[in-house]
C-alpha cells in the first residue's frame, strides 16, 4: 500500500512538473543563418559570449551591440516622485479621488512614452546597424524555463516566440543550440 | 452590474436626450429614445426604471428640473437627489449623411463610475432599429461585467499588447494570438513593472480609458479642491503648490491632449499596429480584464472588466484563447424572455 503511495506520488509530482514546465513555440517566419541579428541576454559577459559564439557558428551576423549602452537606471525619470508630492498635504477625501486619478494618469503616460522611447532604440539598432532582427533571450537552470523571442526590426512585429524546458541533460550551448534550430526551422 | 439587482433592485433614472441638431423637428426623439431604452431595459433586467417625465416629477417635488444637460461633476449630487443607482442620459444629432450620431452618458453613484460611448449609424426610417443598436451597448455594459465592443478586432489585425505578464507568459499569450492568426507588435509594457512603487498598481491603471468619442473613466471635482492657504505659507510651500496645480492642469484636465499626441506618435512608430489592447490577468491567470483602443481612430473601441474561461482547469492559455474568442465576435442582443 505504502509502495503504490509512493509510485502515486512521483506520478503525481512528475506530472505537476511537467504542467509548470511546458514548452510554447510559435513562429511566423525563419529567422535562417546570414541574417542580421542583435541578441539581448540577461546574463554575465561569460555566458554572453558562448550564446553569440553558438550564432556565429551558425553564421548568423552578430553584431556588436550590449543592451546596457541603450540607458542606466539613473537615466529613467522616476515617476516616485510626483507620488510623493501628492502625499505631503494632508487630504481630505474630495482631494484624494482628484490626487490618485492625475498621479494614475502620469504613470499611463510614463507607460505609453516608455513604449515610444524603446521603440526609438529598436529602431536605431536598425538604421545604425543594419541589424535585421532582434532576438531577445533568458537561460535559466534545468529545473526553470528558458524563453527566447525574435522581433522584425523592420516592422517592429515579434516573429518567433519559445520557451523551452530544459532538460537535466541539456547544457548552456545545447539550449543555445535548440534556440537556433527553433527559430530558423 | 444590473444583474445584482436580483438581491437588490436597481434603479436606472433617465434624463433627456437632448437634440443637438438645432431643428425643432427632432425634438419628439428627446423623450421617445430615454424611454424606449428604459422600456427595452425593464424588459430584461428586474430592476426600477424612472423615465424622463417621471423623474422631472421627482426633481420638481423638491424644487428641482430636470436639465438637458448635466457637466460630470454635477452628477454626484442629482443622483443622491433622485436616490438612483444609474442615472443614464446623452444627446444626438443627425448628420449630414442620413446618420445620426448618439452620445450616451452613463453614471454609476457610489461608484462614481462613468461610461460614454458614441454610436453613429444609419438615420433608420424605422426608429426601432436605432433603439436596438443602442440597447444592444446597454445590455452589453449591464449584462456582461461592463461589456463593450465598437467593433470586433478581426484575425490579420497587428496588435501590441500591454500586459502585466512576466516575460515567460508573455511568450504563451503571443503564441495564442500567433496560433488565432494575428500578428503581434513588440510593444509589451511590463519591463517597468519592477522598476516602481505600487507595481502591482500600475497596470490596473489602464481598467479607465479615456477617449474622445467613448470613455470609462472616474469622475473628479477639482472645484470642491481645497488646500489650507494662509499668511503663514512661507515662499517654498507657495511654489509646490503652484506646480502640484501645473501637474494636475497637465495630467488631469489635459490629459487626454496628451495622451492623443503620444497616440499620434504610435501611428508613426508602429505603422503596423492596428490596435493597442491592455490586457490584465490575476495572479493565478484565471482570468483578466481588457480595454483595446483603436490606435487610427485613437478612441476606446474595447472593454471587458471579467473574461474567464469556462471548464474546471483554467490557465493562461485558455484564458487567452477565451479573450481571443470574445473580442473577436460581433456582440448581439440578448433574448428579451430572460429576466436577469
Amino acid at each position: 500500500m505504502k509502495k503504490i503511495f509512493i509510485v502515486t506520488l512521483i506520478v503525481y509530482i512528475s506530472f505537476l512538473s511537467c504542467a509548470t514546465k511546458k514548452g510554447v513555440v510559435a513562429r511566423k517566419i525563419a529567422i535562417t543563418p546570414g541574417s542580421r541579428i542583435v541578441v539581448i541576454a540577461n546574463h554575465t559577459n561569460n555566458i554572453k559570449n558562448v550564446i553569440i559564439a553558438r550564432f556565429m557558428s551558425k553564421n548568423y551576423s552578430v553584431k556588436a551591440f550590449n543592451a546596457s549602452d541603450l540607458y542606466t537606471i539613473e537615466d529613467v525619470y522616476d515617476v516616485k516622485d510626483f507620488k510623493k508630492v501628492a502625499y505631503m498635504q494632508p487630504l481630505k477625501d474630495d482631494n484624494m479621488v482628484s490626487f490618485e486619478k492625475a498621479v494614475e494618469n502620469i504613470y499611463k503616460l510614463h507607460i505609453y512614452n516608455y513604449e515610444l522611447s524603446k521603440a526609438e532604440a529598436l529602431s536605431d539598432m536598425r538604421t545604425k546597424y543594419g541589424t535585421q532582427y532582434l532576438i531577445l533571450m533568458e537561460l535559466k537552470d534545468w529545473q526553470k524555463v528558458s524563453w527566447a523571442r525574435a522581433i522584425d526590426l523592420t516592422n517592429m512585429e515579434v516573429v518567433w516566440v519559445e520557451n523551452y524546458p530544459a532538460q537535466y541533460k541539456d547544457t548552456l550551448e545545447t539550449v543555445v543550440d535548440h534556440f537556433i534550430a527553433s527559430m530558423s526551422k | 452590474m444590473l444583474t445584482s439587482a436580483v438581491y437588490a433592485k436597481t434603479t436606472v433614472a433617465f434624463g433627456y436626450l437632448t437634440n443637438r441638431s438645432g431643428n425643432p423637428n427632432f425634438n419628439y426623439m428627446e423623450i421617445i429614445f430615454p424611454n424606449s431604452f428604459a422600456s427595452s431595459i425593464e424588459a430584461v433586467y428586474d430592476c426600477n426604471v424612472i423615465k424622463p417625465l417621471k423623474l422631472n416629477e421627482l426633481l420638481e417635488k423638491k424644487q428641482l428640473t430636470l436639465q438637458r444637460h448635466y457637466e460630470n461633476h454635477e452628477l454626484p449630487q442629482i443622483t443622491k437627489t433622485i436616490g438612483c443607482d444609474l442615472f443614464i442620459f446623452g444627446y444626438f444629432i443627425p448628420l449630414p449623411d442620413n446618420t445620426i450620431k448618439i452620445v450616451l452618458t452613463l453614471y454609476e453613484s457610489g461608484s462614481n463610475q462613468i461610461f460614454t460611448f458614441t454610436n453613429i449609424g444609419r438615420m433608420e426610417t424605422e426608429i426601432f432599429k436605432i433603439i436596438d443598436r443602442i440597447t444592444l451597448v446597454l445590455f452589453d455594459f449591464f449584462g456582461k461585467n461592463g461589456f463593450f465592443m465598437s467593433k470586433p478586432i478581426m484575425r490579420g489585425s497587428s496588435v501590441g499588447l500591454i500586459t502585466n505578464l512576466n516575460p515567460e507568459e508573455l511568450n504563451i499569450m503571443y503564441a495564442e494570438f500567433f496560433n488565432a492568426g494575428y500578428s503581434v507588435i513588440a510593444i509589451q509594457g511590463n519591463e517597468l513593472d519592477s522598476y516602481y512603487a505600487h507595481e502591482n498598481e500600475i497596470m490596473n491603471y489602464f481598467r479607465y480609458i479615456s477617449t474622445d468619442a467613448n470613455s470609462y473613466d472616474i469622475i473628479t471635482d477639482w472645484s470642491k479642491f481645497t488646500m489650507t492657504l494662509g499668511i503663514w505659507e512661507g515662499k517654498k510651500k507657495k511654489e509646490w503648490q503652484e506646480d502640484l496645480r501645473k501637474v494636475y492642469e497637465m495630467y488631469d484636465l489635459n490629459y487626454k491632449v496628451f495622451k492623443n499626441t503620444v497616440l499620434e506618435r504610435y501611428q508613426n512608430i508602429y505603422p503596423r499596429c492596428d490596435y493597442l489592447l491592455f490586457v490584465v490577468y490575476n495572479a493565478s491567470r484565471t482570468s483578466c480584464w481588457a480595454r483595446a483602443i483603436d490606435i487610427k481612430t485613437k478612441q476606446l473601441i474595447f472593454m471587458h472588466s471579467n473574461v474567464v474561461a469556462s471548464g474546471i482547469k483554467t490557465d493562461l492559455q485558455k484564458t487567452t484563447r477565451q479573450l481571443i474568442t470574445i473580442i473577436q465576435t460581433p456582440t448581439a442582443l440578448p433574448q428579451k424572455s430572460k429576466k436577469k
